[in-house]
């Protein structure tokens, strides 16, 4: 297990900046995911942290080791010099070599005795259930195979760290629910650091004791899973993680918290709710409603006029519009016990929301 | 498809036809070619015998063509294939300045001629050749301090044009290995170096070997090169000794021991193809492709920079600017040796192009040669690949034996392919009492023959690309399989069709060993007329000659990149 430590990450292609000042530290024995739309920057940063990429500035401490600190000029550990494991997008399962040379090579690098080489590989072949693979070649082997010739090869040296490059993703769906599985529980018994990267917030949501949300190389939200849903802090990663709908709203600065720490925001004109109280000195702004917080209520005052319905057996999901609120879809699901056609208008209210300044 | 369908294949009558009449041009442009040089080489006086075999391994000067040729094509093959690897990985691998314009900078000597290149060089390393005499200036010498007509100058000579093989071969491979095999190696904890020598070089080995492979087969059937550089110091290769061996009518037997020469040589272009093939086969090692971060090239420091920099571009002047131009200037010139100046300059060299009849003639023979038989390969072998790798035409028997015979005359030296002509058509053809020997119609044969097959690896290349469904489709929707044939495929190969067409012409433009046996009066080619000019030591015209020819080639392979790039 291993404490990492990033303090104002910073990556430039000339002018152009693809991380900017990120700081986060990762605890022992997390499993922290880096999430984002493609070209965040995401891959550049755990790129940093295995070597491959020199960061523009910044500082990445590995327990109490220095690997890069550019505006102290301590020199870059090497890839090779940097003792963490890695699993990458395409496996790089060496297509010359058999799964057991693969596996061993990082052992076969440091020079190791070959019955403990040998016992070495049984061990980790057996942690991801390739026991009996040993002579296959990368070509005889499926995608999911290789992927998992990739993390006994990450896994050989023990290593305290682990970084995980969208490993997931050239899986199809039913591999891939299996793979999460099985590295949360590496995680747990191999008493391991992990850091995965990926574009699909629900496998952040399911696997990450924390994720870290960025958004055109900046962090937009650092938090576990729980805190991100329930209190995102922008519109952008409400939306991102778990597909909020974001609706415009509006709020007196000046507002103290109610006794129960909440504050009133007004949707439209006949229509106001109360929500978590935030520090915030905008008039105008956002609620974040998840699409389930949504009620029918006759007489609430909030008037939805219905444009869509999706009837899925167990739940219809409706878009509508908001009367006094724009033309902006919002997203609702409902009981089945509620059947509206298509333009009609219906009543509801918002049981749950999150003020949100952007 | 169902039994009862009636698919109308019965009509295809006219593919089964194609098929037979290229199986028995084959027959007789290979077959019988080659079953007449095996029976000439165990022929002695009126008998067989292994005394021309005996004769080719005791006779002096075969023996020793034998080891001039070991010498010239070993190092050749290794120093070329050294320096386009090495080539290949600096305008991939590193941060060398210009890195995309030395890519298609440094592949230009693939597409000249090698024997154009060799008379170039004459022009610069010849006893009053541009270095050496600046070389005699500078430092007061009083003689010349290279002479090219040597074995040292025609290793340097190939090693500048052959290259190119292994760089345009390996180019793509360094280009292809994923970033993130080489840094799985670096995270397990190897270093740069180490890194280098287990992931790296063993990935692109294959391809390295393989491009080897293939420059040994070509220096091994250079003859353009060697007789041009081999000539005055009378330097025999392999190839050249056939040539003269060939020529030599006062000597009994002459043909008979050329054939078991020839034999000889083709083992080694033979053993070369099956070494090259099965590199192929065996090459499994299809570098992990998607999506995948590119490779970061080598930072290199500043002095090392400047001084790979200046060794691109001292390779790319040696092999493609100075033949060149010093070629270009000569052609220019009004007498050769002196000084290039103005009142040394003419026109005059190229408009004598106009006036000569055998050089007109040549040129006319050299077009309707290399455009007759390009187009003959590109239909013949679209044919053939089509039904080689579709199948399920009636009729047609023989596939594996029209694939050898299509292989086999490329494979060889080309020396040894017109030998092979001589000796079946120096006689009047049975039944027909026609001599082809001494026409046209010979050297259309042998390059039709010889250069089937980059016809019909190109477009077999092109069909086995296309999935059968899109065929399948039109013949649901009711079209016959010739229909299906012409609506779909046609369209769908058009570039791939032109692209045969002109790969064909490119090298039958310039084509020089199998015309320099089989040439006669009225029946000149570019390359002999070249060839002869420079024998006769008419310098001037050649350089113009070789101008003319460069502009032409360089114009094909423009178009063929051209086409290539629209697919």
């Amino acid at each position: 297990m291993a404490k990492l430590e990033i303090r104002n990450l910073l990556k430039k292609y000339g002018d152009n900046p693809v991380v900017n000042n990120i700081s986060l530290d990762v605890d022992n024995g997390e499993l922290m995911t880096i999430v984002g739309p493609s070209g965040c920057g995401k891959t550049t940063i755990l790129r940093m942290i295995a070597g491959f990429i020199k960061p523009t500035g910044g500082r990445i401490v590995l327990d109490d080791r220095v690997l890069v600190d550019v505006e102290n000029n301590i020199p870059e550990v090497t890839p090779e010099n940097r003792n963490i494991g890695m699993v990458f997008q395409t496996y790089a399962v060496w297509p010359h070599m058999n799964v057991y040379n693969n596996v061993a090579y990082p052992l076969k690098i440091r020079k190791t005795d070959k019955s403990l080489m040998e016992a070495e590989v049984a061990r980790v072949l057996r942690i991801v259930h390739l026991t009996g693979y040993e002579k296959r070649m990368a070509h005889e082997l499926s995608g999911g195979q290789q992927q998992r010739v990739a993390l006994a090869r990450a896994l050989i040296l023990k290593p305290k760290l682990l970084l995980l490059d969208e490993p997931l993703s050239n899986l199809d769906a039913a591999l891939r629910e299996e793979m999460r599985g099985e590295i949360k529980e590496i995680q747990k018994t191999q008493n391991v650091t992990i850091i995965n990267v990926t574009h699909d917030q629900i496998e952040a949501m399911t696997m990450s004791d924390k994720v870290a949300v960025v958004r055109d190389g900046y962090l937009e939200q650092y938090a576990s899973p729980f805190e991100l849903y329930e209190n995102p802090y922008n519109s952008f990663v409400a939306k991102f993680i778990g597909s909020a709908n974001i609706i415009k709203a509006r709020k007196d600065p000046d507002q103290e918290p109610d006794e129960n720490g909440m504050m009133e925001v007004e949707v439209s004109k006949d229509y106001k709710l109360k929500v978590p109280y935030k520090k915030s000195d905008k008039t105008h702004g956002f609620i974040s409603v998840r699409a389930h917080h949504i009620d029918p209520e006759e007489n609430s005052g909030l008037v939805a006029k219905i444009v869509r319905n999706l009837y899925q057996g167990s739940q219809i999901e409706y878009y509508v519009v908001i009367e006094g609120n724009g033309e902006e879809l919002v997203r609702m699901l409902m009981d089945v016990d509620y059947m509206w056609e298509e333009g009609k208008k219906v009543e509801v209210v918002i049981k749950k929301a999150v003020w949100l300044d952007e | 498809m169902s039994g009862g369908m009636k698919t109308n294949d019965q009509r295809s009558f006219g593919p089964t036809l194609i098929w037979w009449v290229v199986v028995s041009f084959l027959v007789f442009a290979v077959v019988y070619p080659s079953i007449e040089l095996i029976i000439n080489s165990f022929k002695v006086g009126e008998g067989y015998g292994l005394d021309n075999y005996i004769t080719v391994f005791t006779d002096k000067s075969i023996v020793r063509s034998m080891t001039n040729s070991f010498k010239v094509v070993l190092s050749s093959t290794a120093f070329s294939t050294a320096l386009g690897v090495f080539l290949a990985w600096a305008v991939v691998r590193t941060d060398v300045p210009g890195k995309k314009y030395w890519q298609r900078l440094l592949a230009i000597p693939y597409f000249i001629p090698p024997f154009i290149g060799a008379i170039a060089w004459t022009f610069l390393l010849g006893p009053v050749g541009y270095i050496n005499k600046a070389f005699i200036n500078v430092f007061h010498l009083n003689s010349s301090p290279f002479n090219v007509y040597s074995i040292g100058g025609m290793i340097f000579v190939m090693t500048m044009y052959r290259y190119a093989i292994s760089f345009i071969v390996v180019l793509p491979t360094m280009k292809k290995i994923s970033a993130s095999v080489e840094e799985a190696a670096r995270i397990s904890g190897a270093s740069p170096w180490r890194t280098l020598r287990d992931i790296t070089l063993p990935l692109i080995s294959p391809s390295i070997i393989g491009a080897m492979l293939l420059t040994f087969m070509f220096i091994l059937a250079d003859f353009g090169v060697s007789s041009i550089l081999g000539a005055p110091n009378r330097i025999n290769l392999m190839t050249t000794q056939i040539y003269y061996l060939v020529n030599r009518t006062d000597m009994a037997n002459n043909l008979q021991i050329a054939s078991a020469y020839s034999l000889f040589l083709a083992l080694f272009g033979l053993v070369g193809l099956w070494s090259y093939n099965r590199v192929l086969k065996t090459n499994k090692f299809v570098v992990v492709s998607g999506k995948s971060a590119s490779v970061e090239p080598t930072k290199l420091k500043k002095k090392a920079k400047v001084l790979l920099f200046s060794l691109l571009s001292f390779v790319f002047l040696m092999s493609t600017f100075a033949p060149i131009a010093s070629t270009l200037v000569t052609s220019f010139t009004k007498v050769y040796g002196l000084p290039f100046a103005f009142d040394n300059a003419t026109f005059r060299n190229y408009t004598r192009l106009l006036e000569i009849q055998n050089i007109k003639r040549a040129f006319g023979n050299s077009v309707f040669l290399s455009v007759s038989s390009g187009a003959i390969i590109t239909i013949a072998t679209l044919v053939i690949a089509y039904i080689a790798i579709r199948g399920g035409v009636k009729g047609v028997k023989g596939i594996r034996f029209m694939q050898t015979m299509v292989t086999l005359p490329y494979a060889v030296p080309g020396t040894i392919i017109a030998l092979a002509m001589i000796l079946a058509f120096s006689q009047e053809l049975p039944l027909l009492n026609y001599r082809l020997y001494n026409t046209i119609w010979i050297l259309l044969i042998a390059y039709t023959a010889r250069f089937m097959n980059l016809g019909y690896n190109n477009i077999s290349g092109a069909i086995s690309q296309i999935d059968p469904s899109l065929e399948e489709a039109a013949r649901i929707s009711g079209a016959t399989h010739l229909r299906s044939f012409r609506d779909i495929m046609l369209p769908l190969l058009k570039t791939s069709l032109i692209g045969s067409f002109f790969l064909v012409v490119a090298p039958t433009l310039s084509e020089i060993s199998l015309s320099a046996l089989l040439w006669s009066v009225r029946n000149e080619t570019i390359g002999t007329i070249v060839y002869s000019a420079k024998e006769e030591g008419r310098i001037l015209l050649t350089a113009s000659i070789a101008i003319v020819l460069i502009i032409l080639v360089v114009m094909i392979n423009v178009t063929i990149n051209n086409l290539s790039r629209e697919d």
